[in-house]
Parts: structure tokens; C-alpha cells; sequence
């Protein structure tokens, strides 16, 4: 998956979770202050639907500590080159 | 002009400064005063003095990307203890806000359905209406619930993470006594057994600052407050199959009467059904006003 199909899917997850209009801009430099409603409890949520969508588990340690949305698209991007990386050695 | 002990955050510091500024061992030695981080529409305006805040002892300031403006007032022997805001989204995990909550009123300056519930928001926002909306939640709400077991371990780390930029923490606390105690009204308005927890922790910290805080008699002084604490006007009511799979020991009766405003208490299926008969009014006053 390119960077940019990560990036489109993870912006229209922004865009359901925080109920913006579907011409709604989206920017890797966005971050919660940004955008209505996004606070630590609706990040929560954000980050439920981006593993439901991407199935990925992401890191408990990163996923609070990201500074905006440009960073949340490198840790999925991330992830899913950890799981193929371990799909890949499971099949060995 | 006693010494002040300043409260800074949102409403669970206006709490605190309720609890604290109760205590009478504390209330002879300081002025206890609250200042929002945010717009309070539900307390007088306090606005802070140089001289209020020149002659505070000790600033509890609650963690927060806006931190307390008047830092450069503060005198150097001031005490700085910073402390969580401490909320659970695990409780409700369909909770978002709420386009369609009533109109705001001196008696509920949020509106009465200032919690949404993210089933009944999408079903509005379809143009489906109350009945059918009903009817869905009713059904396949339990279907839209997420994973739970890793909505929890999110919530621990977002807990956690919160911790390790405060003095005083409260994640321990709230992940080994949810499911014993009942310490949250809202995601965000904690019961005063949590409140009185995190009083607690705040008192130790404050002894480093006053002998006076090793005589404080919390327990006393939360005794002779209204059982609900300061933040109990409203109780949003907790998904059944969240408190199944939690096991919630105080998980009350579904059919029991205490949810929603404290003063007209209401079942479980009425606190719901009053809340989409509600979107769905303002959905349609909306629309009409957008054709007029």
C-alpha cells in the first residue's frame, strides 16, 4: 500500500470519526487542535477505527504520543510493513 | 488576607476546589478559589487577581495544553502540584458529541443530552426518525460495540501516557476499582468516590507545602457534601453489554429510575428514547428553519 493510499484512507477515518464534511481538507500537519472535538477521549475512538480499517494492532506506547496526523499515518505505515515483514518469515 | 489555593483546570478542579474549600481545617488557613481552563457556563466567573495569585501557596493545576496563564505571578516559595483530568471512555465507547442536543437553559446550561451516543447521531443525521432510530438502538446497538479487551488496553496506555506529565496520577486508581466502584457519571464527570481519591492524593502533596494538611479529615468533610459530589447532576447510562463484559459489580437495575438529570430521574430505555425524540426535534426544527 503506497503512502498515499495510507493517507487517503486514515483522512476519510478523520473525517467519519469527527463528522466533517466529506470536501473536508485534510493535512498531514493537522493535528487535535485542529480540528472540533478531537481530544484525548476521541482519539480513542480514531484509533479503534484506524485498526479496524488498516487490521493492524498499533503500538500502546506510540499511539498517545503522536503530534498530528502526518505522524499516525507513518506508525500505520509502519505497522503494516511490520505485519507483511512477519507474514513474509511465517511462510519461510 | 489568608494565602490561596488556586484550582486550575476544568470542571473537576472547580470540584476539587469545592471538596477543599468544604474542609474546615483547610478553610481557616487558605482561600480556596477555582479558575476554568475553559468557558464555565455552569459556575460564577472568577476572575484572578495579581494579587490572588501572588499570594498563593499552592497551585494544583490540572494537565492541560493550556496551562495556567498567570505562571509569571505566582510567587517563588508557590507550590506546583499537577494532576490528570481524569475521565474513561471505556464506559462508553459510543459516545461522541452531540450535534442535536436541546437548548441550553439556566437549569442545564449543557442541554439535557450534551453526551451522544454515536448509533443514534448517524441514524439522525440519515433523517431517520425517532421510532426507527429507536428501533436500530434497541437492536444492533450490542453489534457496534468495539473489541472491547483492546478498547481497555487503549485506555490503560491513554491513562497512563496522561500520568507521565502530572505529579500526582490517577490511571492505577481508575483501572483496579471501575469495576468495583462506580466512579464515573459521564465519560468526563467522575463520582466523588473518585474525586475523593484524587482529594486524597493532592492532600499528600500539599503537605510538603503545610503542616495543616496532616489534620485534614477528608472523609468528614465528603461526608457533609451531597452524595452525588459536584459533578453528579447528570448520569449517562452504561450499555448492558459493556457492563456484562466489565462485570460491574454496581451496575444498577436497567429498569431502575437514575439516569439522565438527577432531578427527573429515568430508566434506561427512557434516558435513550428521550434523547433521539430530542435529536430528532432539533434535526427538524433545523431543517425547517434552513427552508424558511
Amino acid at each position: 500500500m503506497s503512502d498515499n493510499d495510507i493517507f487517503a484512507r486514515l483522512a476519510a477515518i478523520v473525517r467519519r470519526t469527527f463528522r466533517l464534511a466529506d470536501e473536508a481538507a485534510i493535512s498531514p500537519e493537522m493535528s487535535s487542535l485542529d480540528i472540533d472535538g478531537w481530544d484525548s477521549l476521541s482519539h480513542s475512538i480514531l484509533i479503534m477505527e484506524v485498526e479496524e480499517e488498516f487490521e493492524v494492532s498499533l503500538a500502546l506506547d506510540r499511539v498517545y504520543e503522536l503530534s498530528d496526523i502526518g505522524e499516525l499515518a507513518s506508525l500505520i505505515r509502519s505497522t503494516l510493513e511490520a505485519k507483511s515483514q512477519n507474514s513474509q518469515s511465517s511462510q519461510i | 488576607m489568608k494565602p490561596a489555593i488556586l484550582f486550575y483546570g476544568n470542571c473537576q478542579a472547580g470540584a476539587l476546589a469545592v471538596i477543599f474549600g468544604a474542609d474546615p481545617i483547610i478553610k481557616a488557613s487558605f482561600d480556596v478559589t477555582y479558575a476554568a481552563s475553559f468557558d464555565d457556563r455552569t459556575s460564577s466567573k472568577v476572575t484572578l487577581t495579581r494579587e490572588v495569585v501572588g499570594t498563593t501557596a499552592i497551585l494544583f493545576e490540572q494537565h492541560d495544553p493550556k496551562v495556567f496563564p498567570m505562571r509569571a505571578l505566582l510567587p517563588p516559595n508557590c507550590l506546583t502540584v499537577t494532576f490528570p483530568s481524569i475521565d474513561l471512555n471505556l464506559l462508553w465507547p459510543l459516545h461522541c458529541a452531540n450535534p442535536f442536543n436541546d437548548t441550553p437553559t439556566a437549569e442545564t446550561p449543557w442541554g439535557r443530552f450534551f453526551y451522544g451516543d454515536r448509533i443514534i447521531v448517524d441514524c439522525i443525521q440519515r433523517g431517520l426518525s425517532a421510532a426507527e432510530t429507536i428501533q436500530i438502538y434497541e437492536h444492533s446497538s450490542a453489534q457496534h460495540l468495539p473489541n472491547l479487551d483492546r478498547f481497555a488496553a487503549l485506555e490503560a496506555a491513554r491513562l497512563a501516557s496522561r500520568d507521565l506529565k502530572c505529579t500526582v496520577t490517577m490511571a492505577d486508581f481508575i483501572l483496579a476499582h471501575f469495576r468495583e466502584q462506580n466512579l464515573f457519571w459521564t465519560v468526563n464527570h467522575p463520582t466523588m468516590a473518585a474525586l475523593r481519591e484524587l482529594s486524597s492524593r493532592l492532600i499528600e502533596r500539599a503537605k510538603l507545602r503545610s503542616i495543616v494538611f496532616y489534620s485534614v479529615q477528608l472523609d468528614a468533610t465528603i461526608a457533609g457534601l451531597p452524595p452525588q459530589g459536584p459533578l453528579g447532576e447528570l448520569r449517562v447510562p452504561v450499555h448492558p453489554n459493556i457492563a456484562n463484559h466489565f462485570k460491574l459489580t454496581w451496575y444498577p437495575d436497567e429498569a431502575s429510575k437514575q439516569y439522565g438529570l438527577r432531578r427527573e430521574p429515568l430508566t434506561y430505555r427512557e434516558y435513550f428514547g428521550q434523547m433521539t425524540e430530542c435529536a430528532a426535534s432539533v434535526r427538524d426544527c433545523a431543517s425547517i428553519g434552513s427552508r424558511t
